[in-house]
């Protein structure tokens, strides 16, 4: 087999596997979201200040039983990224004193969030997941053809 | 030696970025024509400077500086308060050059009364520019670049291959 047979083959491979790899990061949020989604809800009410439009902080009251929280977490994310809601998107969602639906965890309910099915990371994990499979498929199948 | 089809697929992503540009162009204008129509209040502008950051831009050998304004801005929908740094839909653009910026801090100073177009499903969502098209212009760009770069050089490997 020539180099040039090789080459195709070795691109689609690489390409395939980001693919996956990405893939897998989808999957991992679909189950995460799915499992939050069917946490026990509360009404809560957002406390942090107007300071969110400089530093993106929401905080937010709730009670479970007897016992009030404070929750910081809007969504579960993993890594930073240019599609990031910024402080004053945040804000707009958030504004202090508004009234919010908080998921909180039934065995440790100080953890809780306020968007369990927020994709924000997860479409930029879709589009590379669907765009290297689609483009390693493609570069396989022009290098079985063309051989 | 038979033309390696595979290679299309680059062109062509790059022409279909193109066209996630302009898409993305297309609903900057959508929602600007939208929130020209939203009601309006007055507002006070709170805080007003212009911000300046360095243009990291690898590709440039001395690092640049960029601009851009940064207000603050309160105002009230049915009696209760809100405040805003938005000036217009999309996040803030950056400039190569200070004179915009400090042209619009002119505009926003400290205690300017403005006019306010809020959102009335979500009056914390306003804006003070809903016509300013700095996101559409920069998507135009992108969707006319990458646009017209992918659909080049499908052509020219079009002829080449055949």
């Amino acid at each position: 087999m020539s180099t040039n047979t090789i080459v195709p083959y070795a691109i689609s491979g690489v390409l395939l596997l980001i693919g996956a790899g990405c893939a897998h990061g989808v999957v991992h949020w679909f189950l995460k979201a799915r499992a939050m989604s069917r946490w026990p809800t509360v009404p809560g009410v957002v406390t942090s200040t107007w300071d969110s439009l400089d530093d993106g902080k929401i905080l937010y009251d709730y009670q479970v039983g007897a016992k009030r929280y404070v929750g910081r977490r809007v969504f579960w994310f993993v890594g930073k990224s240019t599609a990031d809601r910024t402080p004053q998107e945040l804000t707009e969602t958030y504004p202090p004193g508004s009234d919010v639906t908080v998921y909180y965890d039934p065995k440790s309910p100080k953890t809780s969030i306020l968007e369990p099915w927020n994709r924000q990371n997860m479409w930029l994990a879709l589009v590379f997941a669907v765009v290297f499979t689609a483009f390693g498929a493609a570069v396989l199948l022009a290098g079985l053809y063309n051989t | 030696m038979p033309f390696p089809t595979f290679l299309f697929a680059f062109p062509l992503a790059i022409a279909g970025l193109g066209g996630a540009f302009a898409w993305s162009a297309i609903s900057f204008r959508r929602f600007a024509r939208a929130g020209a129509r939203w009601p309006t209040v007055e507002g006070t502008i709170l805080r007003s400077h212009v911000t300046t950051r360095v243009d990291d831009d690898d590709d440039k050998d001395e690092p640049g500086m960029l601009s851009s304004i940064s207000v603050l801005y309160g105002y009230q929908v049915d009696g209760r308060e809100y405040r805003s740094t938005r000036l217009y839909a999309g996040k803030p653009v950056w400039s190569g050059s200070s004179r915009a910026a400090e042209k619009a801090a002119e505009r926003y100073k400290l205690g300017a009364r403005v006019t306010v177009y809020y959102n009335p499903a979500q009056p914390a969502f306003a804006m003070l520019e809903p016509l300013n098209m700095a996101n559409a212009k920069l998507a135009t760009i992108g969707a006319i670049a990458f646009g017209g770069a992918g659909l080049f050089f499908t052509g020219v490997m079009m002829i080449a291959a055949s």
